[in-house]
């Protein structure tokens, strides 16, 4: 599973969606890549015009390069969220 | 009893003359005084002239005053009011020209028996008088009285020796400019400088045609056009912009473009609530036109207006939503009537070859099918300028039928079935389109069009932009202030001062593979593009704050309170060139080769859009990135470098034996690669987001003719799952000069009836035209490009 989110430092709900991926991903203990990437960095913009990213934030979610789910310009409910990711297998 | 302007009627002169007394002549000095310290406000000279008349009529009552009097009271009174520094330059000039006077001979006669006759600049046989030369030198390059003297003491001993025959104006200015740099004076050898072409190559374009535009002509009115505008690309190198820029430009990192319009800013978009609200007053016509109350009238006045802004800007004249705002003139129109008045839109425009150097308008009408949202409640103005007591979404049945109309009348064609070159129908496509009854329809009526004669572009915007079209591509997206503006449509008037291109190719090559030199590099170039648009700001500037005694009172005209130019909702156009070949020099591959190569470029743009914006704040001014048409830019930079980076021969394409060479314009992908059309679209559209001021990708149709229902399917592919803002699809034709038919191809002969006799048409930019007027570049190019089917 990879995870980018596309967002500015100062935008308000980039921070909030920054926080609800890293505490969904708390208990897969490192094995969800998550990218972060600052539209207002030459990264950060170039991998957000390769993503079709409009707004901020957004935030994507893929498996081994296909698509599971897209949120773009709003954070998803933290229940939300966390079903597209599922639970980590003991 | 009658006032006269002065009380102050008469003036002794130095040679004891009584002459008239000229308060113009106050003003004019003053002026030009404060000028020299960057003053531009005449209106203040005036003011100060008229306070020195007061003075000198207190002081003097009904004696009249000498020269040296009314000099002495000039100073008296810019010390008083305030303004030192003028006053310091007054007085310099003053001292400067009784320095003059006292070196300088009194009577040439006197001073030899050999008389030489000079044929002026004005059309006139004088005798020969060095104080001629003395007092340009001193006027124009401030070059010292004595060394003026001594200068023009040379050339006169010059002329005597060489037996010149035939003296002319131009020669005697030739030989002091040499003998300004002999004595080590060559900034003031600038200032001296003559402006001008060779004979030969005058001859060569009056005679043959000029091809770097090919929406110029070959006739008088464009001959005349071509050798103003080299005249005024030499001043604008000269007088406007610094040594560093104006080199950049000459040897091609940057190009300046419509250097040789100067004195315009570069394209202007506009409402016709302007023209519908306060009728016509052009600020140099004779008469002044009420609002229209007829459809046919309001026509007039558009074309009229465009005509005259077309003489105030270099580029493009778009006008925004125009089925829209004309609805209030059409209702109750049958659909005969409907028709004739789009026939007559359309015939108007695309017969204006008689304005500016004989040039058609470019003109872009942007359309919509639906009541964009940002003029649903707007309330409507309707025949003579009043409001109808409806807003604009009640007019959407007649801004539906003429949008209807104007393609009917694309679709015939010109008399000939030929299509027409402009004006240039946009039509935007947004989500409310879909939402908007008979769409269907009306996208697969606007894509019969495509199909048979290919003039509709599809400007997409998404989510909730909204935008005007102007340039070839050029757009402007709607911020909040814009939208408040939109309540008053009249305001909403935009302008882009120039536009200038930065050679990509050419910093690979410099770089040597190293991304950080390339990027460096980047900034560097995009610093100085900022500083040219600082100068041409200035400029412009300047020639706005002349208000109605300028070159651009029409554009400094007040009707709604502020100047028709708003200059600070301007922008300036950052062009981009050749983005493929640099990316293939710096990296191996060009952009469809490889993913990296392709991310590369797109990495680029984003490095730039976001330098843009730092020095958008730094400036207070709006720098944003455009795909350049880059018609001629296109084909320059690639010559150029072709002789001057060896290099490049790796990587420049189209005929490098023939000199056909050419860069890809702006961002696109390789012409002549057979990548499927909705990936092209797909991939360069991933481009479009960062480049804010509109961006294109064309579809190159060559002879096929698909379906107008592919056509719009494509269309609604791309508004659905791509980034591109805008598309257009080019077909080519042949039209016969002898049978006068037309096929769809290019052909060296006419299919029916063989003749050679035959005239390719095709878009060359963002634009239809005559193949026959297309440099070597885009020859080349043409012949590359990969033609599609849909």
């Amino acid at each position: 599973m990879e995870i980018k989110v596309f967002g500015t430092k100062l935008c308000p709900s980039c921070n909030i969606a920054v926080r609800r991926v890293n505490e969904a991903i708390e208990k897969w203990n490192g094995e969800i890549r998550v990218n972060y990437y600052d539209m207002e960095t030459v990264d950060g913009l170039t991998e957000g015009a390769l993503n079709e990213v409009m707004k901020i934030p957004t935030i994507i979610l893929s498996e081994r390069g296909r698509l599971v789910a897209r949120w773009n310009g709003e954070v998803p409910e933290a229940g939300e969220f966390q079903e597209k990711i599922g639970n980590p297998s003991i | 009893m009658t006032t006269s302007e002065t009380p102050l009627e008469l003036i002794h002169k130095r040679d004891g003359q009584v002459v008239p007394f000229e308060k113009s002549k106050i003003t004019e000095a003053i002026f030009k005084a404060a000028q020299k310290v960057g003053g531009e406000d005449k209106r203040l000279a005036e003011e100060l002239a008229t306070k020195v008349v007061v003075y000198l009529y207190d002081k003097f009552g009904d004696h009249i005053p000498s020269v040296e009097g009314v000099q002495d009271a000039v100073e008296k009174i810019l010390i008083e009011e305030g303004h030192a520094r003028v006053a310091k330059e007054y007085i310099l000039y003053r001292d400067m020209r009784s320095r003059l006077r006292k070196i300088a001979p009194k009577d040439y006669k006197e001073t030899t028996d050999y008389t030489l006759f000079v044929r002026s600049s004005k059309d006139n046989i004088l005798i020969w008088d060095r104080k001629r030369i003395m007092d340009a030198l001193v006027r124009e390059a401030q070059i010292q009285p004595e060394m003026a003297d001594k200068i023009s003491q040379e050339v006169e001993k010059d002329v005597r020796e060489f037996k010149v025959k035939y003296l002319t104006a131009p020669l005697i200015r030739e030989l002091v400019d040499v003998k300004l740099i002999e004595h080590g004076l060559e900034e003031a050898r600038k200032s001296h400088a003559r402006l001008g072409i060779p004979l030969r190559d005058a001859e060569e374009l009056i005679i043959y045609h000029n091809k770097e535009n090919a929406n110029i002509p070959h006739n008088p009115e464009a001959t005349n056009l071509t050798l103003a505008e080299s005249i005024k690309r030499e001043y604008a190198l000269l007088n406007v912009f610094s040594e560093d820029v104006a080199d950049a430009h000459i040897c091609g990192d940057i190009h300046l473009h419509d250097l040789g319009m100067i004195d315009r800013p570069y394209c202007s978009g506009q409402n016709l609530e302007y023209v519908k609200k306060f009728g016509l007053n052009l600020t140099n016509s004779l008469s002044m036109a009420k609002p229209a109350k007829h459809p046919e009238t309001l026509l007039a006045h558009m074309v009229k207006y465009s005509a005259s802004l077309q003489g105030h800007f270099a580029g493009a004249i778009g006008w925004d939503a125009v089925n829209l705002f004309f609805a209030p003139f059409l209702v109750g129109l049958s659909d005969k009537e409907m028709r004739q008045i789009a026939q007559m839109l359309i015939f108007e425009y695309s017969q204006q070859a008689v304005a500016r150097g004989g040039q058609a308008i470019f003109s872009d009408i942007n359309l919509y099918w639906e009541i964009p949202k940002h003029f649903e409640n707007v309330p409507a103005i309707g025949p003579g300028g009043t409001y109808t007591g409806k807003n604009y979404s009640d007019y959407i049945e007649e801004a539906q039928r003429f949008a209807w109309a104007l393609f009917d009348v694309y679709l015939g064609g010109d008399g000939c079935g030929r299509p027409f070159f402009f004006p240039k129908p946009l039509v935007h496509i947004t989500e409310k389109f879909f939402s908007t009854p008979r769409h269907a329809e009306f996208l697969e009526h606007i894509c019969s069009v495509v199909a048979e004669k290919g003039n509709t572009y599809f400007v997409f915007d998404r989510g909730d932009t909204a935008k005007i079209s102007e340039c070839c591509r050029l757009s402007f997206k709607l911020e909040q202030s814009d939208l408040d503006d939109a309540q008053h449509p009249w305001k909403m008037r935009y302008s882009a001062i120039q536009n200038i291109t930065l050679n990509l190719p050419r910093l690979a090559y410099l770089a040597k593979s190293n991304d950080y030199k390339l990027f460096k590099k980047l900034e560097e170039l995009l610093e100085l593009a900022v500083k040219a648009h600082l100068q041409k700001r200035g400029f412009i500037t300047k020639l706005l704050a002349l208000g109605d005694e300028g070159s651009l009172s029409l554009l400094a005209m007040k009707s709604d309170g502020e100047f028709y130019l708003r200059m600070h909702r301007a922008t300036y156009l950052i062009g981009l060139l050749g983005l493929n070949e640099m990316v293939q020099f710096h990296t191996g591959r060009e952009m469809h080769e490889s993913e990296d190569s392709f991310k590369f470029g797109l990495k680029t743009i984003a490095h730039l859009n976001l330098l843009c914006k730092e020095l958008s704040k730094k400036y207070g001014m709006r720098f944003v990135l455009e795909q350049t048409p880059a018609e001629s830019t296109a084909y320059r930079f690639a010559r150029l470098d072709v002789d001057h980076h060896p290099e490049s021969l790796q990587v420049v394409k189209g005929d490098k034996e023939s000199g056909g060479v050419y860069y890809t314009n702006s961002t696109y992908l390789n012409v002549g690669e057979s990548i499927s059309p909705i990936e092209r679209v797909k991939k360069e559209g991933l481009l479009h987001n960062l480049i804010e001021a509109g961006a294109l990708t064309h579809i190159w149709l060559g002879e096929t003719k698909p379906l107008p229902s592919s056509l719009a399917s494509f269309v609604i592919k791309t508004f659905r799952h791509t980034q591109s803002a805008q598309i257009a699809f080019s077909p080519e034709f042949t039209s016969c000069n002898d049978c006068q038919r037309f096929a769809r191809g290019l052909y060296d002969k006419c299919p029916a009836c063989a003749s050679t006799n035959v005239e390719g048409i095709t878009r060359i930019t963002g634009y239809f035209s005559k193949v026959s007027g297309w440099n070597k570049g885009k020859l080349a190019e043409l012949r590359d490009r990969y033609r599609v089917r849909l």
